[in-house]
């Protein structure tokens, strides 16, 4: 795949160090130790020596603590895609999230989860197959779907769910 | 791939806690755990003698192929089985043992579904041409993950 690596607009859930970021690069969070649920630390480069309560910072400098709290803050709608390392059509929609990102970027933000490195929202969203897309609307998920797609039929199907149920 | 790389130059933050901090860095990459070699091979051979046994084709972007190749050979060397790696699962090891998602999963021996793209029938508007795939376009599609 014919993927490079690129500055994006999408914020991803990778267990990373917190950045800042302006709205054409990245939201990345950190979540609490308790959050972060089993099994992601063998894959996980973390230096998490900080208590619980730490923040991140995000484009207009707001502070994050969980999940949750981006869900709450965001004024737009989110696309939430839950993806893990090796699951091929997770990977195929990499350049394809960034494209809708960037299209749609008055419209949506886009935010990715590796599920294996948090399980417990997985789990939450009773996540099975992946992709899973979740449309979050007002905190709360308003469509979800499954398996890739192309950039224009994720376009239409953003669209078509925040103007139907408007 | 992108995926674990953290590819974006992030901005400044000197308020952040003291702790490794490669904000002014750049792109870095991380280290990801790659599955064993011999595994690769194993899930490779298989993917093509299950295609062709089924009658099914690889995606046209082989790059899926190879990721999932690597995916069930990653869980063959953590759990002993080849379990779907287009899943978010409960408990692994259970799931492992358990059989309906190992491949060639259920749904797949039952109705050609694979929803991992790797065996696609050939009306999929992802299916290729292609039922191989040799270790160095594994190796080539999955070199920048």
């Amino acid at each position: 795949m014919a993927i490079s690596l690129s500055a994006s607009s999408i914020p991803r859930l990778s267990g990373e160090n917190p950045a800042a970021s302006s709205s054409m690069s990245p939201l990345r969070l950190r979540l609490p130790a308790g959050a972060r649920g089993f099994g992601g630390g063998a894959r996980r480069i973390s230096v998490n020596s900080k208590p619980r309560g730490f923040s991140l910072v995000e484009a207009k400098k707001q502070t994050y603590n969980s999940f949750d709290d981006l869900l709450a803050k965001s004024e737009k709608p989110v696309l939430v895609d839950f993806y893990a390392t090796w699951c091929g059509p997770c990977q195929f929609m990499v350049p394809i999230l960034n494209e809708v990102s960037i299209r749609l970027n008055d419209t949506i933000q886009v935010v990715k989860i590796d599920t294996e490195k948090y399980p417990s929202i997985a789990d939450k969203y009773k996540i099975e197959a992946l992709p899973t897309f979740i449309i979050f609307k007002d905190g709360k998920p308003f469509e979800r779907f499954e398996g890739a797609l192309t950039a224009d039929q994720l376009i239409q199907r953003i669209e078509d769910s925040l103007k139907v149920k408007q | 791939m992108t995926l674990q790389a953290s590819s974006f130059a992030a901005v400044g933050l000197p308020s952040l806690a003291p702790r490794l901090c490669r904000s002014r860095r750049g792109p870095v990459v991380r280290a990801k755990v790659e599955p064993s070699e011999k595994s690769v091979e194993i899930m490779r051979k298989f993917s093509e003698q299950y295609a062709r046994r089924s009658g099914t084709y690889f995606c046209v972007d082989k790059g899926v192929t190879s990721v999932v190749i690597k995916g069930l050979a990653d869980h063959k060397d953590t759990l002993g089985a080849p379990l779907c790696p287009c899943r978010h699962y409960d408990d692994k090891p259970a799931e492992a043992a358990q059989g309906f998602w190992n491949c060639p999963c259920v749904p797949m021996r039952e109705r050609k579904e694979c929803h991992c793209m790797l065996f696609l029938t050939p009306e999929n508007d992802f299916a290729g041409q292609d039922q191989a795939i040799s270790f160095e376009e594994i190796k080539e599609s999955t070199s920048n993950m």
